[in-house]
C-alpha cells in the first residue's frame, strides 16, 4: 500500500534541498509589513479562487498534461508522489478517482487541505479536504454528479440532500475502516462526502460541509482566496514555464509544524513555497520558489554563479536528486541557522546526517562540509546500481559526490581526512580502469571459513567493494559503489550539464530541484 | 424507461399558484418533474432513505426526463 508519510518527507527533503541550492538570491521578499496588499487579477489555476487564504496545502493539476490525465493510475509499489495525495484520500473512502473522477475532469483539478482542523468544536482532529474539478461544460458537471452520486447509491449509501444560497448540495457518510493506519497523522481518513456545482463548470468535493460552505463563500469574497494572497501571487509570479502541467503551494509556517509536530520556537525564515512542475525527457522537472517571511531578514549568502558547477558533467541526467553550489561549509553554518525556524526539519536533518555518517564512520557536518571551500554538487542516483548495496534488505540508493579540489588548506585538509578514514576502517585502495578513467575502490578484504573434505576448516577471501572515487581533473567524483561512478564517468553528452533545459533554467533568482519521481 | 404512475391530488391553492410561478419562470422544470423531486425529496427526508427515493430525486435534479 502506497505510504503517504514519504510524501511528507520528501516536501521536507526537498526544502533542504532548496537550502543547499544556493541562498538569498533564490528567495522573494514579500512587502514590508504595514503595506497593505490591493487585490490584483487572479493569477495561477481558475479553479484555485475556492480555496481559501489559510490554506496550509494546494496542488494543482493542470491543461492536457500527463501528470492529470494518469493521475489514479498508481500501481503498488510505486513510489508516491505528492499529486497521489488526493486519490488516495478518495481511496480510503472508497471512491475510484479513475472512475468515479477523471471521466470528467477537463483542463484543471485542484486538491487543497482547508485546515488542519477545520471544525475544533468537534472530538477529534477534523482536517478539511476539497476538491475542485473543473469540466467541460454545465452538462458534463450534472452527468458527472449524476453518474457519481447513482453509484454510490448502488453502493448502499444513504444521501442527504440540502439547498444553501442558490447551490444543491448533496452529501453522503462514507465508511473509511481500516484506512486510518494508512495515512500519515495529519490526514485523516474521509468520513463524509459532500459535492456542489457551483459556476456552471466547476464540481466542489468536499470532506465536510463547512468545507463546502466556506469554498462557496470564497469565491464569492475575492480577497478572502488563495489566489490573491501577496505570498502565492509572488510565488507564482516567478514561475518561468508558461504552462506549468501542476502547481503545489505549501504554506510552511503552518504545514511543518504538522508534519513535524514540533511547534516553531522562532520566526521560520520562510513562509510559503511554491512549485510549478512539468515533464521533461529526464522525468518530472519541478521549478521551486520560497517566499521570505517579512519579520526575518534573509540571511547573505555571495550569489551562485551563474553557469553550473562543472563537477555536473558527471552526473547523469536522470538523478532524482541533484544540489550543488559551492563554499559548502559557509553555506552550511548558514542552513543550521535557518533551520532553527523550522525545529522538525532541523532535527530531522541532523539525525538523518548523523545516522548517515555513523553508519560509514564519517563525521559531515564537522569533517566534511567546512572543507569543501570550492564548487560541490551532490546526486542522488535512481537506483541501487550496486550488487553489494541491492542485496541489503532495505538498500540506500546510490549517490554521486564530487567536489572542486583546490590548493587551499581545507581542501588539502579533507584529501588528507579522507585518507585517514579509509585506514581508519582497515579500507585498502584499489586501483582499476573504468571507462578510460583510472579509478580507486575502496575495499575491504573478508575471509570466511570453509570446511573442506578433509575435516579442516579452510579460509577463503573475498573482496568487498565499499565505494569508488577518481582524480578527474581538478574535480575529485566520490561514489558508492563502482557501478556509480562509472556512470558518472559515461555520462557524456548525457550529463545534467549538457542538458538543455538544466542550462536554460540554471538562473539564480530561482531555485532549482527535480522532484522525486518513479 | 422507469414506468409511470399516473396519480391524482388535491392541493391547496396557494401552492398551486406558487407552483404556476415558479413552472413560469424555470423552463426547464415542468409539473411532472417538481412533483417528482418534491415527493422523492420529502421521502428522503422523511421515510427511511429508500434507495429508490434517492435514485428518482437525482434523475430529476440533473435534468432526466422522469418517464
Amino acid at each position: 500500500m502506497v505510504k503517504l508519510r514519504s510524501i511528507l518527507l520528501q516536501i521536507c527533503a526537498s526544502i533542504l534541498a532548496l537550502f543547499l541550492w544556493g541562498g538569498v538570491v533564490w528567495a522573494v521578499e514579500t512587502d514590508p509589513p504595514g503595506v497593505i496588499p490591493q487585490p490584483e487579477p487572479a493569477v495561477g489555476p481558475t479553479s484555485a479562487r475556492f480555496v481559501p487564504g489559510t490554506t496550509p496545502l494546494m496542488i494543482s493539476l493542470l491543461g492536457n498534461s500527463t501528470p492529470l490525465k494518469v493521475l489514479g493510475n498508481e500501481t503498488e509499489g510505486s513510489a508516491p508522489q505528492l499529486t497521489d495525495l488526493p486519490t488516495q484520500l478518495l481511496a480510503g473512502a472508497g471512491i475510484n478517482y479513475r472512475e468515479d473522477i477523471r471521466p470528467w475532469v477537463s483542463d484543471e483539478l485542484t486538491f487543497a487541505l482547508t485546515a488542519f482542523d477545520q471544525d475544533p468544536g468537534q472530538s477529534g482532529t477534523q482536517p478539511g479536504y476539497l476538491l475542485v474539478v473543473k469540466t467541460r461544460s454545465s452538462k458534463d458537471a450534472d452527468a458527472f454528479l449524476e453518474s457519481f452520486w447513482q453509484r454510490q447509491v448502488a453502493a448502499g449509501r444513504i444521501l442527504r440532500f440540502e439547498r444553501s444560497a442558490g447551490v444543491d448540495i448533496i452529501a453522503a457518510e462514507v465508511s473509511s475502516a481500516n484506512t486510518a493506519a494508512l495515512l500519515p497523522p495529519i490526514f485523516k481518513p474521509i468520513e463524509d462526502l459532500i459535492t456542489a456545482k457551483v459556476e456552471e463548470r466547476f464540481v466542489l468535493v468536499a470532506n465536510q460541509n463547512l468545507v463546502l460552505q466556506q469554498a462557496i463563500a470564497t469565491l464569492k469574497n475575492p480577497t478572502q482566496q488563495l489566489a490573491q494572497q501577496p505570498n502565492y501571487q509572488k510565488a507564482i509570479a516567478t514561475f518561468t514555464a508558461k504552462q506549468p502541467e501542476g502547481i503545489a503551494y505549501l504554506n510552511l509556517a503552518t504545514l511543518i509544524p504538522e508534519i513535524t509536530g514540533k511547534p516553531t520556537v522562532t520566526v521560520p525564515t520562510y513562509a510559503s513555497l511554491g512549485v510549478a512542475f512539468g515533464e521533461s525527457r529526464q522525468g518530472l522537472l519541478a521549478e521551486t520558489a520560497l517566499v521570505a517571511n517579512p519579520e526575518r531578514q534573509l540571511p547573505f549568502v555571495a550569489a551562485t554563479q551563474l553557469e553550473p558547477q562543472p563537477s555536473l558533467g558527471y552526473f547523469p541526467s536522470n538523478s532524482p536528486l541533484v544540489v550543488s553550489g559551492a563554499h559548502l561549509g559557509k553555506l552550511w553554518t548558514q542552513i543550521s541557522q535557518d533551520l532553527q525556524g523550522y525545529p522538525g526539519i532541523q532535527s530531522w536533518v541532523n539525525q538523518a546526517l548523523d545516522t548517515w555518517g555513523k553508519t560509514r564512520g564519517v563525521n559531515l557536518t564537522n569533517k566534511i562540509f567546512p572543507w569543501v571551500d570550492g564548487g560541490y554538487a551532490w546526486a542522488l542516483l535512481p537506483h541501487s546500481l550496486s550488487p553489494v548495496l541491492s542485496a541489503q534488505s532495505d538498500p540506500d540508493p546510490d549517490w554521486l559526490f564530487a567536489y572542486e579540489q583546490t590548493q587551499s588548506d581545507p581542501s588539502k585538509q579533507l584529501a588528507k581526512y579522507l585518507n585517514e578514514l579509509a585506514s581508519q576502517q582497515d579500507l585498502g585502495t584499489s586501483p582499476f580502469e573504468l571507462a578510460g578513467h583510472k579509478v580507486f575502490a575502496w575495499t575491504r578484504l573478508v575471509s570466511e571459513k570453509m570446511d573442506s573434505s578433509q575435516g579442516r576448516e579452510n579460509l577463503t577471501f573475498k573482496t568487498k567493494v565499499t565505494g569508488a572515487y577518481a582524480d578527474l581533473d581538478n574535480q575529485k567524483v566520490l561514489a558508492s559503489s563502482p557501478e556509480a561512478l562509472g556512470l558518472g564517468l559515461e555520462a557524456g553528452n548525457g550529463a545534467l550539464i549538457n542538458q538543455r533545459q538544466f542550462q536554460e533554467r540554471s538562473h539564480p533568482l530561482i531555485s532549482r530541484i527535480r522532484a522525486f519521481c518513479t | 424507461m422507469n414506468a409511470t404512475i399516473s396519480i391524482l391530488a388535491e392541493i391547496p391553492e396557494e401552492l398551486h399558484q406558487t407552483l404556476k410561478g415558479y413552472l413560469e419562470s424555470h423552463p426547464d422544470w415542468d409539473q411532472d418533474r417538481v412533483f417528482s423531486a418534491a415527493l422523492s425529496l420529502f421521502l428522503l427526508q422523511n421515510g427511511e432513505g429508500d434507495r429508490r427515493a434517492a435514485r428518482v430525486y437525482l434523475d430529476t435534479l440533473f435534468h432526466r426526463s422522469v418517464g
